[in-house]
């Protein structure tokens, strides 16, 4: 009995201390869990960017910058080889990620930018991003095509890319 | 007369040879070699076993999620935990340490993923077990849900209920220190 006991202390303490290994394991694991709740994992998962970090992304060309205003506002003006996923309406943004799919699943970095840091389009379009089960960091540029502009950076006008 | 002086001869042959066999039992249980190479042989399988899921997380996650058994939102903890328990068992059955209960608990282990294999193949799904992930090691072992990977893990649940009977572990942490602790009362 005695033996017993001290067998299944034994095993309570091989238990006890792998949780803990995990628990310490995963705060290092560059891919482990994001131990939060559901909705603070949603902000979690989508990240603000400045301009100058954005260009930096544009640079090392290992993002795919999605523009996420309406399709005529693209034409007319938008980041040298950003893709359009206008958010709304959503019969739209729906043909535009098909559209675009291929360019999604290569592991790239998704950067998305609107009208300016008041337009809800890039977070609409990061929200419907997540409901796909796209499970990795989605930027948003914070001052939009605006503050892109005014840095200086470059864009396209008009019809052809 | 010669045919009884015969079959008497043949049966103290055949007395013997079980008498062998039952010592040969008897030996690994008390602990010879042999229930030494298995519990190191078994250490190690869990200790790569575990390693490997370790590294991948995510995936193990959707394994986890594949053998619906419990919500999908739950599976992240398991997906920590388990590989972890894998690799302490390997080590505590490596070194020796604690063995009783790292092989108990290896051996419920087993007994519980024999029970989730079986509940899958009777739903009729197929997909790999993601048991030891020895394809990763190049050993190309199709780990795919069959009736034959319940038989291997009963097996191997007989293997750490074998480890956990055996009375003495000769090349371990717990004999060394049972040697160190008579050599102080001496």
């Amino acid at each position: 009995m005695n033996s017993f006991r001290e067998i299944a202390r034994d095993m309570v303490f091989i238990i006890i201390l792998s949780s803990v290994v995990a628990a310490g394991i995963n705060l290092f694991h560059p891919r482990g869990f994001i131990l939060v709740g559901k909705s603070e994992y949603g902000r979690k998962q989508v990240v603000d960017i400045s301009v100058e970090e954005a260009k930096v992304k544009y640079d090392s060309d290992i993002s795919v910058f999605i523009d996420t205003r309406d399709s005529q506002l693209f034409r007319h003006e938008r980041i040298k080889g950003a893709v359009s996923v206008p958010a709304l309406p959503e019969s739209v943004r729906a043909a535009a990620f098909e559209k675009h799919f291929q360019l999604l699943s290569q592991g790239k970095e998704v950067v998305l930018y609107c009208s300016g840091s008041g337009c809800g389009d890039s977070s609409m379009v990061a929200d419907a991003l997540m409901a796909m089960d796209y499970s990795r960091v989605i930027y948003i540029i914070k001052k939009g095509i605006p503050g892109w502009k005014d840095a200086g950076h470059p864009v396209s006008e008009g019809r052809n890319k | 007369m010669e045919r009884c002086g015969s079959s008497r001869i043949r049966r103290k042959e055949q007395v013997k040879i079980e008498d062998r066999r039952v010592g040969f039992v008897k030996q690994v249980l008390y602990g010879n070699s042999v229930s030494a190479v298995v519990r190191i042989v078994l250490g190690v399988l869990m200790l790569f076993s575990g390693w490997f899921k370790v590294l991948d997380p995510e995936g193990f996650s959707a394994v986890i999620v594949q053998y619906d058994l419990m919500p999908a939102a739950w599976a992240s903890w398991p997906a920590l935990v388990l590989p972890v328990v894998e690799c302490m068992i390997g080590l505590f059955l490596l070194f020796g340490f604690r063995i009783r209960a790292a092989s108990l608990l290896a051996a419920l282990m087993m007994l519980f993923f024999t029970g989730a294999i079986a509940i899958n193949l009777a739903r009729g799904n197929i997909f790999d077990c993601g048991c030891f992930e020895l394809n990763r090691l190049g050993i190309g072992i199709d780990e795919t849900l069959s009736p034959l990977l319940i038989v291997r893990d009963l097996v191997l649940c007989g293997a750490f209920m074998l480890v956990f009977f055996v009375k003495r572990h000769i090349f371990s942490f717990e004999a060394m220190r049972e040697q160190m602790h008579l050599e102080n009362i001496e």
